[in-house]
């Protein structure tokens, strides 16, 4: 993927992110101008990316979206629960497109209706809740738009085919004070789909006499071509008034520009191109008549060259608009020369490069022409936008503190273009009008130097500019909103900045497969690193060299300290604040409160606090189940709460701290808590316990039945007064990373569950226990002691072993029945068994293996491919001595 | 008004609606060499506008509406 | 080397721009707001300013105001934003711009622009 479609992808999801972030702050106060601000900005940035891709799809609900929240910032609009739904679904979609982006480079062609949609239901909010105002307000924006740019005619050429009578007519309308617009109309691509037909609506313009319509964008192969996305761009010359053309296109006025033409584009020889070497002598003598302003002498000799050529040659047309051009613009004798120069080199009045009429010297003259040539006809426009631009800037009051330097970058911008295009010589007396303007703090002396310069090109667009500033209705000024600085804010960058300004970015974006690499060469690097001992003990015993085998001994103590250190930095990468997962909760959390009528705040907490990443996304799924269960079945709806005489709105906090090497997060709520006998009476009606389980069962163990397999289903659950849908699914999740799950509920108060969770899942203490002649890992933190049983200890109950140890029950199983193998555990000696006590879920539990074997520290790596699938092994890891451990996960096995 | 495909010829008449677009572009690729009478059109919607002039068919008659052909001549003509 | 710097809180436009015109052989710098810019233009010399409006805690107004009320630098300044509307272009005029362009900008224009107010055009 190109790094700039990359850089989009990665801005819009940060964007995106930031935009759903503002609108839940904005509904909790809708007053914050900062916060609107901030939020139409994000949009705003959006909207401007996506159109460097031209991702319409996309640009039209964030345009729309823009639009709205410009009414709502400018108070038009308030901002209502409505808007936010609306825009937090425009932002799914395009979230969706982001996504489709992302996967295949492009969005499908299937979004356009939806698209439209979006828009629609975001604009919609526009014009229902703004009234009249906001109509009033977009209407006169719409006036303003219709900006000037410089001027440009695609398809110009076919103006020359037209009638030379045609432009002889418009020509002498145009200069006698008539109108003439050139309307470009480039429709939306996607205008078929509002009902738009912009040919027909190009076609109404009255008075139009020339007309060109193109493709913008070179057309697609025919196979691919899309007959619904509109491509074209439509040009018209009309002599119709403004007014006129602004109605017809009042709907779509972002879409046209009404430039006034200059009648001299106009004047446009035809006709046969052969022409006779006579007209050398003519030019020299027209030339020259021209010098000594002798109209009448040129109009004469012109006629009777007319009379000798034949009339359907191009020099006789050129002759005929000379002659109308000598009667209706006596005084124009730059435009007379043109045409003159245009006879003698037979190529057509080329009206665009009339660069500087007032310089005689023919050698500038020529100097000019070649830097003309150089110059694109891009650059020539850019050249007059650029002027134009000038122009305007000193025509804005001149009260301002910064004139002085606005009017110095005005003349050096004016130098700059001027040297561009070899006008040296024009440098001194704008160096002398900029001193004079900076003299008198006035842009006066600059405009005067700008109108010295009569260059029929400058004259032009300004005066377009004029007719259209004349048709502006009054603009309802939009009162800028000014980006608020804090003060701490701007000191606290500089400082920052002071320091690394050439220091370069100190953040990395790493890609994962990276860190993952550095990971996995680790954790050889550590079973590398055990088979020391192995080496030391075989130099020893083996070989006898105790010396040696001391010195492996400390090497392997320094290499030991680093590679932990270097685990350990390892670690600090792969870690990540588990806001990565809290940030989605705002949304979820009203999303669902709304949907089930109950009010509910969220308060998050602790969000800075990390964790390995896959600890923090493997805690996604069970934290949204049980925020989903606490909002379900845990939050009350307001009328009860009420009249249980609680607040009504209800409280959701999700805490989350590091203590050591653990890290809690802490889902608890306000509601109504669970009621532990109904609990118990409900898991004995299931037949998850039995009737003396339900006797004995305490109310925190009542309580943890929602943990049970096979308890939560959802019709134990739907008529229950706690929670408990698929809780199981929660525990067994949270174990798989080594966590726990705790719950504690107080009946019309609240529950609490409280996760606990390894900081880390890489590294993993494992005691290993022989069987069968293999051996097997087991995660330390849930063997709770070692114990050699003694046979005659061990009693059948219920058909189950049991021993009794420190007074305490403990249910007796071999490994072998865990693991569905045929050999019995070996006792020893002694006659006893080798017990492996492990805690589950609080009780004691005995795995009778063959015999304990030493303590590791391992990498863990989960068990992929086909072992994926075997239950009860939490994942094997590479010993010291290349072998390789199993290791087994008791939770799942028992 | 629908297009009426005869065997060489379209026959595009009256005010020719977006929905014909897609067919007649099909139409066009499927038969390169088949022509257009336009002779009674009136008007055709933008989006069959675009269709003839990434095709560049060729016309058996121009509109007899003069403001049409002269748009028609435009958009078909210059590359 | 001709020295740009760009200023825009969009990290995909800046890349934008600095691609065209890295490509044309100018030097680009960048910053994220208009404090960011002030900083880099106290430090050091541009040749030209292209400035986005819309920026978190000093927008392009902003900058400029303060560019040319601080008599920092007298250099042209293009603004560039996805506001067409003639109340944008004046207030960019009135706080400092020399010339104002709606995004996206064409390479090639936003080239022809670029050359001509670095007094390089045609040569």
């Amino acid at each position: 993927m190109n790094p700039l479609l990359e850089q989009f992808l990665s801005e819009a999801r940060e964007l995106l992110q930031g935009i759903a972030e503002k609108l839940l702050q904005l509904e909790k106060d809708p007053d914050s101008t900062l916060t609107m601000n901030e939020l139409f900005r994000l949009v705003h940035t959006l909207k401007g990316n996506s159109g460097l891709f031209e991702f319409y799809d996309m640009i039209r609900v964030l345009h729309a979206g823009e639009d709205l929240l410009d009414a709502v910032r400018d108070g038009r609009l308030n901002f209502s629960q409505l808007m936010a739904d609306r825009l937090l679904d425009a932002m799914d979609f395009v979230v969706l497109l982001i996504d489709e982006i992302e996967a295949n480079g492009s969005i499908g062609i299937n979004h356009g209706q939806s698209s439209v949609q979006f828009a629609d239901s975001l604009r919609q909010l526009i014009g229902s809740e703004g009234g009249e105002s906001a109509e009033t307000a977009s209407i006169s924006e719409d006036n303003s738009s219709v900006a000037v740019k410089p001027m440009i005619f695609p398809g110009f050429d076919s103006l020359g085919e037209l009638p030379e009578e045609l432009l002889m007519n418009h020509y002498r309308h145009a200069v006698t004070g008539g109108h003439l617009w050139l309307v470009e109309y480039t429709p939306e691509e996607e205008c078929f789909y509002k009902g738009e037909d912009p040919f027909f609506q190009i076609r109404q313009i009255p008075e139009a006499f020339w007309q060109s319509v193109q493709s913008r964008e070179p057309w697609s192969p025919l196979i691919e071509l899309d007959a619904y996305r509109c491509n074209l761009a439509f040009h018209v010359l009309t002599t119709t008034t403004s007014e006129e053309l602004l109605e017809l296109f009042r709907y779509t006025p972002e879409q046209i520009r009404i430039v006034k033409v200059p009648a001299m584009m106009l004047v446009l020889p035809q006709g046969d191109p052969n022409g006779g070497p006579v007209y050398g002598d003519f030019v020299t003598d027209a030339l020259g008549l021209l010098q000594n302003g002798d109209i009448p002498a040129l109009q004469a000799i012109a006629r009777t060259m007319l009379e000798l050529s034949s009339p359907s040659l191009w020099v006789s047309s050129a002759l005929r608009w000379l002659l109308l051009l000598l009667e209706i613009e006596p005084d124009n004798g730059q435009a007379h020369r043109i045409l003159v120069e245009s006879l003698r080199t037979l190529t057509p009045p080329d009206w665009l490069t009339i660069y500087n009429p007032d310089d005689p010297d023919p050698v500038a003259e020529q100097k000019e022409t070649t830097v003309n040539n150089a110059f694109t006809e891009s650059d020539l426009l850019a050249f007059n936008d650029i002027m134009h631009a000038q122009r305007e800037i000193l025509s804005q009051p001149d009260s301002d503190a910064w004139l002085q330097g606005r009017l110095s970058s005005v003349a050096a911008t004016l130098a700059a273009i001027h040297k561009s295009v070899g006008r040296t010589d024009v440098l001194p007396s704008l160096d002398e009008a900029l001193t004079l303007a900076l003299q008198d703090d006035k842009a006066a002396p600059l405009l005067a130097w700008l109108d010295s310069l009569e260059s029929p090109l400058e004259k032009v667009v300004p005066d377009v500019h004029e007719e259209i500033a004349e048709i502006e209705l009054p603009s309802s000024s939009l009162e800028p909103v000014g980006n608020g600085i804090s003060e701490t804010d701007t000191e606290v960058k500089f400082g920052r900045r002071a320091e690394d300004a050439y220091t370069g970015p100190k953040t990395l974006k790493v890609d994962q497969v990276k860190i993952d690499r550095l990971m996995g060469l680790i954790g050889e690097m550590v079973v590398a690193k055990n088979s020391l001992p192995y080496l030391a003990s075989r130099a020893e015993n083996q070989y006898g060299v105790r010396e040696i085998a001391r010195e492996i001994k400390t090497q392997y103590a320094v290499i030991n300290r680093i590679a932990e250190e270097m685990q350990d930095a390892i670690m600090q990468v792969r870690m990540m604040p588990v806001s990565f997962i809290f940030q989605r909760f705002p949304r979820l959390v009203r999303d669902i409160s709304r949907k089930l009528g109950k009010d509910v705040t969220l308060i998050l907490d602790g969000e800075d606090t990390e964790a390995d990443k896959n600890i923090v996304e493997a805690l996604a799924d069970p934290l949204i189940h049980i925020v989903r269960n606490s909002l379900d079945h845990g939050i009350e709806s307001p009328e009860v709460r009420k009249a249980a005489g609680k607040p009504k709105v209800g409280r959701l906090t999700i805490r989350a701290s590091q203590e050591a090497d653990r890290v809690y997060i802490e889902i608890s709520d306000d509601g109504k808590g669970i009621n532990a006998q109904e609990i118990k009476r409900k898991a004995y009606e299931k037949g998850v316990i039995d009737e003396a389980t339900m006797e004995r069962l305490s109310e925190q163990d009542s309580l943890n039945l929602v943990f049970a397999a096979g308890f939560s289903t959802a019709e134990v659950i739907s008529d229950l007064s706690g929670r408990g849908v698929g809780m199981d699914v929660v525990r067994s999740a949270i174990e798989k990373v080594n966590g726990t799950i705790n719950l504690e509920s107080e009946v019309g108060k609240g529950t609490r569950i409280r996760l606990s969770l390894p900081l880390s899942m890489a590294v993993t203490n494992v005691m290993i226990v022989e069987f069968d002649n293999q051996i097997f890992g087991v995660p330390m933190d849930m063997v709770v002691e070692t114990v050699r049983v003694p046979n005659k200890t061990i009693r059948t109950i219920k058909k189950h072993l049991t021993t009794v140890l420190r007074g305490r029950i403990v249910p007796l199983l071999a490994l072998n029945e865990l693991l569905g193998m045929d050999t019995q555990p070996r006792a020893n000696e002694e006659n006893e068994m080798a017990t492996l006590v492990v805690r589950i879920n609080d009780e004691h539990v005995g795995i009778m293996v063959d015999d304990f074997r030493e303590t590791v520290d391992i990498i863990l790596k989960p068990m992929a491919g086909i072992l994926g699938g075997l239950g009860g092994y939490s994942g094997s890891a590479l010993l010291g001595d290349g072998s390789v451990l199993m290791v087994l996960n008791p939770k799942e096995l028992i | 008004m629908p297009i009426i495909y005869q065997k060489k010829i379209a026959v595009l008449q009256d005010n020719v609606s977006i929905e014909e677009a897609e067919g007649l572009l099909e139409w066009l690729i499927k038969y390169p060499k088949n022509r257009l009478n336009l002779a009674n059109c009136n008007h055709l919607h933008t989006a069959n506008l675009q269709v003839m002039m990434a095709v560049k068919p060729a016309i058996s008659a121009w509109p007899k509406n003069t403001n049409l052909r002269a748009w028609l001549e435009s958009a078909l003509k210059n590359t | 080397m001709k020295h740009i710097l760009i200023v825009d809180d969009a990290a995909t436009v800046r890349m934008y721009h600095r691609n065209i015109l890295e490509s044309a052989g100018y030097g680009v710098e960048e910053a994220v707001n208009g404090i960011e810019a002030l900083e880099k233009a106290l430090q050091t010399t541009f040749d030209l300013y292209v400035v986005d409006i819309n920026m978190p805690k000093l927008d392009g107004y902003g900058f400029l105001k303060q560019m040319r009320s601080q008599e920092i630098t007298q250099t042209p300044a293009l603004m560039v934003s996805t506001e067409a509307e003639a109340s944008d272009r004046q207030r960019a005029f009135g706080a400092g711009a020399n010339l104002y362009l709606v995004k996206p900008v064409k390479p090639e224009v936003l080239l022809s622009y670029v050359r001509l107010l670095l007094g390089e055009a045609g040569t």
